[in-house]
């Protein structure tokens, strides 16, 4: 029995998550236009500056600036906690990241060291700001999601500091031994440790939660994720003392077959859903998961047959299928949840706050916050993008139309967004 | 004298709008029993907010929430 009196729950202010959950396809709409602008000089060298910029817009000025916003509103829920002075706190997070992965991407186009340096600051202070603050939240909670939580944000750590480490070498021309393989552990850091496993923490709350479906496996939600991180960790050791030891390629087929558990009991689960009504977020949510799926594969695949590896369009289609694929997918349909059900919570305790409550009106629906006719014309939009930046591989001309389609999927995504966030404020107004 | 609300098969927000329609017409002795599949911690700020109280039970599926008015001491003594 739990006597929840005793532990009063606190909501942060709208404010808190969404200028995180704004802010992001912002940097998609950057990253589709850097698309469009570097054309097919794309398929030159994976570590190009412009591929770097490219990247790094997806991964910190989307990706982590989604998880920054869904960590914070996630941990009243998960751990009955609130991070200090809310607003402040992730107004001074969400510039230092902003400006930091703007400083960072304009600086790998320009060339210009200075803006680098900018970014190892502000990246820095965001980052390390970040976890010693969510870090100290979830010292004194216990549960699988909050074990999940801590060991996403440990991945977030070395992969800041690798990170940090790499651009130093660009932005100050040091000489940094091992520099290719550091750039892979904090490549694979970076997506499947601190990106791969807040997912499949988040999962475990929001798929039950919002798609009706049976819970995840107990055994699965207090194991995975530990042992994905244990075996990430192993992988690393190897990694720097055997290089491309057959051994190495052996460890990492276990951290695909551990992402694979995953994505195939997310499938299953939703196809036991209790409540078999149309969803857009379950679209979302199962082309993600196939995406998961196929880019095991093809990694897998890449490492019994080395030869498919060293094909040039095995990064970049390995790339797709799991950051495209899967990363964006999942957590685009998990904003088209989290964002009207803020919404809506919100609107819903301003109504019943005697103090501030003039008129007392119908709340909106969550689907009359954000339509679900709506969410499914961006989604099919971004799907086609999808198909067609695998379509570019083999046809290179292709990647204007992926880079002018994918810019309107983010445009699409910004104004279900920004839609959903004028009717809190009409809303809000008619309230008081 | 309770009321039963099955919400464990409901998506968001469906199950508070439930709740909170039904808070109202708790009378005096009597209290809300919820069957939910994950606790509602959204909720409980609003009940305190609005003077209920609540225990949760979360040892099987679906969790039951019992809510009452906090001043009413027959209800709560009611909660088995």
């Amino acid at each position: 029995m739990n006597t929840a009196n005793l532990a009063l729950q606190q909501t942060p202010p709208l404010s808190v998550p969404i200028r995180f959950f704004i802010t992001a396809p912002l940097f998609g709409i950057l990253a589709s236009l850097l698309l469009i602008y570097i054309g097919p000089d794309i398929f030159s060298s994976r570590w190009g500056l412009n591929i770097l910029a490219l990247t790094h817009l997806f991964t910190l000025g989307f990706v982590s600036m989604i998880m920054f916003g869904a960590i914070l509103q996630l941990l009243p829920v998960v751990a009955g906690t609130i991070i200090p002075k809310p607003v402040l706190t992730s107004s001074i997070i969400h510039i230092l990241l902003t400006v930091g992965s703007l400083s960072l991407t304009s600086g790998f186009i320009f060339g210009q060291d200075f803006l680098l340096r900018i970014a190892i600051v502000l990246l820095g202070l965001s980052f390390f700001s970040f976890v010693a603050i969510v870090g100290y939240c979830l010292i004194q909670v216990k549960g699988n999601i909050i074990i999940g939580m801590r060991l996403a944000l440990l991945a977030l750590l070395i992969t800041a500091g690798l990170g940090i480490g790499l651009v130093v070498r660009f932005a100050y021309g040091i000489t940094l031994p091992l520099a290719m393989i550091l750039a892979n552990i904090h490549l694979t850091w970076g997506l499947v440790g601190w990106v791969g496993l807040l997912i499949i923490a988040i999962a475990y709350q929001v798929v039950p939660m919002f798609q009706i479906t049976p819970q995840y496996n107990t055994k699965l939600m207090r194991w995975l994720i530990p042992i994905l991180f244990l075996v990430l960790l192993l992988w690393t050791l190897a990694y720097l003392w055997l290089e491309n030891n057959k051994l190495v390629g052996w460890i990492s087929i276990l951290i695909g077959l551990g992402l694979a558990v995953f994505g195939a009991k997310t499938l299953h689960l939703q196809i036991k859903r209790l409540r078999k009504i149309p969803d857009v977020t379950l679209n979302f949510w199962r082309v993600g998961a196939v995406g998961l799926l196929l880019s095991i594969i093809l990694w897998i695949t890449g490492i019994i047959w080395t030869e498919l590896a060293n094909q040039p369009f095995y990064p970049l289609l390995l790339f797709i299928l799991f950051v495209g694929g899967f990363v964006l997918m999942v957590i685009q349909g998990m904003l088209y949840k989290i964002v009207p059900f803020l919404v809506w919570l919100h609107l819903q305790n301003q109504q019943l706050n005697p103090l501030r409550t003039v008129n007392m009106i119908r709340i909106p629906h969550m689907k009359q916050i954000i339509s679900p006719k709506s969410a499914q014309r961006q989604f099919w939009v971004y799907l086609i993008a999808l198909f067609c930046s695998i379509l570019t591989l083999q046809f290179p001309n292709l990647i204007y139309l992926t880079g002018i389609i994918l810019l309107v999927a983010f445009i699409l995504l910004e104004y279900n967004l920004l839609k959903a966030l004028k009717l809190y404020r009409s809303v809000l107004i008619s309230i008081q | 004298m309770k009321t039963t609300i099955d919400v464990s098969q409901l998506e968001p927000c469906e199950p508070m709008e439930r709740i909170l329609a039904a808070l109202p017409n708790i009378q005096v002795g009597e209290y809300l029993h919820i069957l939910h599949r994950m606790e509602p911690h959204p909720l409980y700020p609003i009940l305190t907010q609005q003077g209920y109280s609540w225990i949760t039970k979360t040892n099987k599926q679906p969790i039951e929430i019992y809510i009452w008015r906090s001043d009413d001491l027959i209800a709560k003594a009611n909660i088995v």
